[in-house]
């Protein structure tokens, strides 16, 4: 079945907010920050819950970045680490992974053991700088379902030195991961860099149709701003209706 | 009584509780989870769901925009500014969350002011977190200090 965008000119999708990811990534590894540092990336999910939580569409966005990451990894080659402490998104990340080393025909380079697991959040955000003092890697990525380890990761990259790339949906995240990081992806960002790198339709389609949905609350809500200023109380009885 | 069965969302309410006793039939044997059982409360399911997402359309999207919207009921100059100052905030943020649009021509002021919007709310989330982190600090410092009787007690 035709996908209701196709043949609408969807190009343009994400490329102020979430293609500057994608970009970066991009300049940071081929540039060779990390290649020419000799050291290698960090990635981490965040502690938000397992992938059938409210989290889990953070964490499979994420995996697409990280897909993308590991491809230009796999290309310079470039060691990436990788943290998590969802249990179930261990085969996601592995598979990921795998599949990336395979698309740049070095199979070989992929090792299972760079997934770092640790059972919980505390135990993670420890793990974390851990590597970090040990590793000193040249970038962190941390995208997902963020809390308190957002901060945390952030002043310890600071730290080391690390290029800085973090995004959550958690709004209650979102202040300290502007702070403390170099680029940041900002809610719904996330999820549309992720359908950008994925260039699937179904999540286009899904980016796509929630734009058109956001142009039109927009439109309404201007011009009932505009008529309520006056006294024309038509879009709140229309609302109210 | 009679009045009661004329609101849909009493049939809503009893479809809902039909469809967990039916979950009963489960512990029977043989069970009497059937075919027409499992048909109903996949019915059942997506009219729970359809119910959700009137909820989520209410909450978070109509209220929001009714209180974008409708202009203070007090003629103060503040009350306008707050009233503006939410409302256009609203409408250009919503504008930088836009992807199929490219940010330029005419389109690039409204998200480029949306996003600074955006990081001033950030900046207060996070100066509030931080000054309560202090406020904390100062409490504990407090009471350490009146322990070791540097300051008196209250």
């Amino acid at each position: 079945m035709e996908q209701p965008v196709q043949g609408r000119g969807f190009q343009l999708i994400v490329l102020l907010l979430a293609a500057f990811l994608f970009y970066l990534a991009h300049k940071l590894i081929k540039s060779g920050r990390a290649a020419e540092m000799g050291r290698p990336i960090h990635y981490t999910y965040g502690a938000g819950g397992g992938l059938a939580s409210s989290q889990g569409p953070q964490i499979v966005a994420s995996s697409a970045i990280l897909g993308y990451v590991a491809q230009l990894c796999a290309r310079y080659d470039v060691r990436p680490i990788m943290n998590i402490c969802i249990a179930d998104a261990i085969p996601l990340t592995e598979e990921v992974l795998r599949v990336a080393y395979l698309r740049e025909g070095k199979p070989e380079k992929f090792d299972p053991k760079i997934i770092n697991y640790q059972p919980g959040q505390s135990p993670m955000v420890t793990a974390i700088l851990g590597t970090f003092q040990r590793e000193r890697p040249a970038a962190s990525f941390h995208i997902g379902g963020l809390y308190y380890e957002s901060v945390v990761i952030g002043e310890a990259a600071k730290f080391v030195g690390a290029f800085l790339i973090a995004g959550t949906a958690n709004t209650h995240q979102l202040p300290f991961i502007v702070a403390t990081s170099d680029y940041v992806l900002i809610g719904e960002e996330l999820y549309a860099a992720a359908a950008y790198i994925f260039r699937e339709p179904l999540q286009v389609a899904s980016i796509a149709g929630e734009d058109w949905m956001k142009f039109i609350l927009i439109a309404i809500t201007l011009i009932g701003l505009l008529l309520e200023s006056v006294g024309i109380k038509y879009i709140s009885d229309l609302l109210r209706w | 009584m009679a009045v009661i069965w004329r609101r849909p969302e009493v049939y809503i309410f009893i479809t809902g509780l039909v469809m967990g006793l039916s979950w009963l039939g489960y512990f029977f044997e043989p069970p009497l989870i059937t075919e027409w059982v499992g048909l109903f409360q996949t019915w059942a399911t997506g009219i729970a769901q359809f119910a959700l997402a009137l909820g989520f359309l209410s909450a978070d999207i109509v209220k929001q925009i009714l209180a974008s919207v409708e202009a203070p009921l007090g003629g103060a100059p503040m009350d306008w500014f707050n009233f503006l100052w939410t409302s256009l905030g609203f409408v250009l943020i919503t504008s930088y969350f836009t992807f199929t649009k490219e940010h330029t021509g005419w389109y690039f002021y409204p998200t480029k002011i949306g996003r600074y919007i955006l990081m001033l709310g950030l900046g207060v989330y996070f100066g509030n977190t931080v000054q309560f982190r202090m406020a904390m600090l100062g409490g504990r410092v407090q009471y350490l200090l009146q322990v070791f009787k540097i300051i008196p007690w209250p």
